[in-house]
């Protein structure tokens, strides 16, 4: 009977053990637990915060210099790369100032007034992705600061994602080349509207329910379509057309887009204070 | 009174072990990302506690450790806690019957043990993780999740198994004990 126990009583641990997990993760997906387990989480990542940036400032040297390692073969593709869209840009930037300049003056014929753009909130980017199933960053920024869930984020040179969780001093951002983001876009230089999803990590957006008749060539921009109930503001950069394939008889076209943030090497972001409605 | 405060040190070493490999993971290398991949150490330590502890104490420290991780992480709370659970429930299983036959003791073995499972445990997260509803799970990046996570928990294997050593003490479990109770591996 001692041997019989001795045997039977892992099995029984592991069994109630087992059940108590299933019964966690079930209550966290379907929410049946009022908000409860979430307040535990947000609470658990307040208090460990001061100990992150602590250990954070006193390992960065060594982080970078793994990095710096590591990535050495990327940053010098990565410098002959940005040399090039340097040169790009400032053509492209003269070509964008003349538009402004006419959009202006036609909107001002016309009578049109664009509203002013939401407020939004600078944050720093304290860590990469927290899982190896879900693309997020932590940002040092939380509800003190007037962030909610669903807010839109960007970085100076477009949409980043989306807010999904909160806690008093930090928030999780959804990066865009997740497989679990959409979004509406609208996409130039036929202002198509069609449904952006991620991929995953290092792989384009896809671009759904495009009709097949519309103009779609590789680099066009995609922006933000900010049709409601949309929680991004209309106009903002998401990517550029890498390619638009129509098989024959189709009813829409392939379409891939190159996010226009590179979303591993995030430092700063601005929170849009929207109302955050996802 | 001595015998009393030694049970309750004995019994304060799983916390602390848990403490310290779940502060460096979430304060030293929270930051660290090798090829976009997160090291996993707490897992490394649900499959360590099984190689020491046996079984039982393998499930416990994996539940525990998995739930520790889960209050970071923003999949959904207790899938860690399960996958971890059974990850070092099957180590300590699988090396209470496999291990003590053979009798191999080395720090190599143990570490492609550490690897090997951590490797299945990736595997296991991700299929609980499709389960759940997580979308786009299995795309070509979980063969290199799967690597670095290995790679990773094998290389600190060594000093985990020694530090799950002291805190995992054949005195302070009474389930079977696996690595711990073979001479050699001491």
């Amino acid at each position: 009977v001692a041997v019989y126990q001795r045997s039977a009583r892992p099995r029984f641990t592991l069994a109630m053990l087992v059940l108590s997990a299933a019964t966690l993760v079930t209550m966290d997906v379907r929410g049946v637990d009022g908000g409860a387990l979430e307040n535990v989480r947000s609470r658990a990542q307040d208090a460990l915060a001061p100990v992150q940036s602590v250990a954070r400032g006193a390992v960065s040297p060594v982080v970078s210099l793994f990095d710096g390692v590591v990535d050495y073969h990327r940053l010098a593709d990565d410098n002959a790369h940005l040399r090039q869209q340097v040169a790009d840009a400032r053509s492209a930037q003269v070509s964008a100032a003349d538009a402004q300049r006419e959009n202006a003056e036609l909107k001002a014929l016309l009578g049109l007034q664009g509203g002013p753009g939401p407020r939004s909130v600078a944050a720093q980017v304290v860590t990469g992705p927290q899982s190896n199933f879900q693309l997020t960053v932590v940002i040092d920024r939380g509800s003190a600061a007037g962030v909610r869930t669903g807010m839109p984020v960007t970085s100076g040179h477009g949409l980043v994602g989306r807010i999904t969780a909160v806690s008093r001093t930090q928030a999780t951002v959804l990066l865009v080349t997740d497989p679990g983001f959409a979004l509406g876009v609208r996409l130039s230089p036929g202002g198509a509207i069609a449904v952006a999803s991620g991929q995953g990590a290092g792989r384009p957006l896809a671009v759904g329910l495009v009709d097949p008749a519309a103009a779609v060539a590789p680099g066009a921009a995609v922006v933000t379509s900010g049709l409601q109930p949309s929680p991004y503001p209309p106009g903002v950069p998401v990517g550029t057309v890498h390619s638009a394939i129509t098989a024959p008889g189709a009813l829409r076209q392939v379409v891939q887009v190159d996010p226009t943030v590179d979303v591993d090497r995030l430092t700063f972001v601005d929170v849009l204070l929207t109302n955050g409605t996802q | 009174v001595n015998e009393a405060t030694a049970g309750l040190a004995r019994h304060l070493r799983t916390p602390l072990f848990l403490a310290v490999v779940w502060l460096v993971e979430e304060g030293v290398l929270r930051g660290l990302r090798i090829d976009g991949v997160r090291p996993e150490l707490l897992l490394a330590a649900a499959v360590v506690a099984g190689l020491v502890g046996g079984a039982e104490r393998g499930a416990i420290v994996g539940f525990a450790a998995g739930l520790a991780a889960d209050l970071f992480l923003p999949t959904p709370l207790g899938l860690s806690a399960l996958v971890f659970c059974l990850t070092g429930y099957a180590t300590g299983a699988l090396e209470t019957t496999i291990g003590s036959s053979t009798g191999d003791t080395r720090a190599p073995a143990a570490a492609i043990t550490v690897g090997a499972a951590s490797a299945v445990g990736v595997g296991v997260s991700a299929v609980v993780g499709t389960l759940v509803g997580l979308p786009g799970v299995f795309t070509p990046h979980l063969v290199t999740v799967v690597a670095v996570v290995s790679l990773v928990n094998a290389a600190v294997s060594t000093p985990l198994v020694k530090l799950a050593r002291w805190t995992l003490s054949p005195n302070d479990h009474q389930s079977e004990p696996a690595l711990s109770a073979s001479p050699g591996r001491r």
